[in-house]
């Protein structure tokens, strides 16, 4: 696989455009813009900040507006994609509708009086760490459900958009280990002309570009190049 | 709802989760406010039936 940067793809920060070395994984040459997505540090990372008295309604409202935001969301991806992949984004809704969720979000920021986005992502990490705690196997992995939800209710209040929404308008070559359901709808499958993985794996696993994509084998695997500094990020 | 000592809040998806509440596993449902027996009456009534999926 040729993994050259193409000048006008957008590459991620910790990627600058250069020749990438990988093993290859399949016997075929796809030539386009080289897109490797990370979910790390500057994908989540907040800020934390002490909030006033004062500032705990307006922390509230946006945590309120982005739920909302994120509902519409999740909805229309449910229109959108298939119907085998819909019933997901049922489960999504759900975790966006947990009530002591929503609860203990709004709870924390009144009493901790920190800014919203730190204060979810804690709850969220509880969560996850209950779930994460569970012996069934199908219930386990409903930990990154909620990530995925709790990354998109962060995305919604920082303004932040998925750097792989706009794989609609360009052919990409595609390195990731991880894809989340809401991430892949929101790319143009077929732009995607060849997948790759950061981690060698026999076979595509289920969140991977080549399984997501439907390919049977992922076409090289890129390791991760030297991670950026760590900051304050739970769900990457 | 409760698994033994473990109680979560049947408005939490990832409460009940986290029950583990399998195949023949004993949950005791506790309901509070004005509306309390009635909403017990419809729980009983959505096992009884199966959650209506046969």
């Amino acid at each position: 696989m040729t993994g050259m940067a193409n000048s006008s793809e957008k590459l991620t920060a910790v990627d600058p455009p250069a020749r990438r070395a990988g093993v290859p994984g399949h016997r075929r040459v796809a030539e386009a813009g080289l897109r490797v997505f990370l979910k790390q540090a500057h994908d989540d990372s907040v800020v934390e900040r002490e909030i006033s008295p004062a500032e705990v309604p307006r922390e509230i409202a946006r945590f309120e507006s982005a739920l909302i935001a994120t509902r519409r969301q999740l909805r229309e991806f449910q229109q959108e994609c298939d119907p085998a992949v819909a019933s997901i984004f049922d489960a999504h809704l759900l975790i966006l509708d947990d009530r002591p969720f929503i609860e203990n979000v709004i709870t924390g920021i009144e009493n901790r009086r920190r800014n919203v986005e730190v204060v979810l992502q804690d709850v969220a990490r509880g969560f996850m760490q209950a779930l994460a705690r569970v012996k069934d196997e199908y219930v386990r992995e409903r930990v990154a459900d909620v990530q995925d939800v709790t990354r998109r209710i962060l995305h919604n209040l920082v303004g932040r958009r998925s750097s792989l929404a706009d794989i609609k308008s360009k052919d990409v070559v595609l390195v990731a280990n991880d894809l989340a359901p809401s991430e892949i709808v929101s790319i143009d499958k077929s732009r995607v002309i060849a997948p790759g993985a950061r981690r060698a794996a026999p076979r595509p696993v289920p969140r991977s570009p080549a399984y997501q994509i439907g390919h049977s084998r992922c076409w090289a695997c890129i390791p991760s190049a030297a991670r950026s500094p760590r900051r304050r990020s739970d769900s990457g | 709802m409760a698994k033994g000592d473990n109680k979560v809040s049947g408005k939490s998806i990832m409460g009940l989760m986290t029950l583990e509440a399998g195949f023949g596993v004993k949950l005791k449902v506790i309901a509070r406010g004005s509306d309390a027996e009635q909403a017990l009456d419809a729980i009983q009534a959505l096992f009884e039936q199966k959650f209506y999926e046969e």
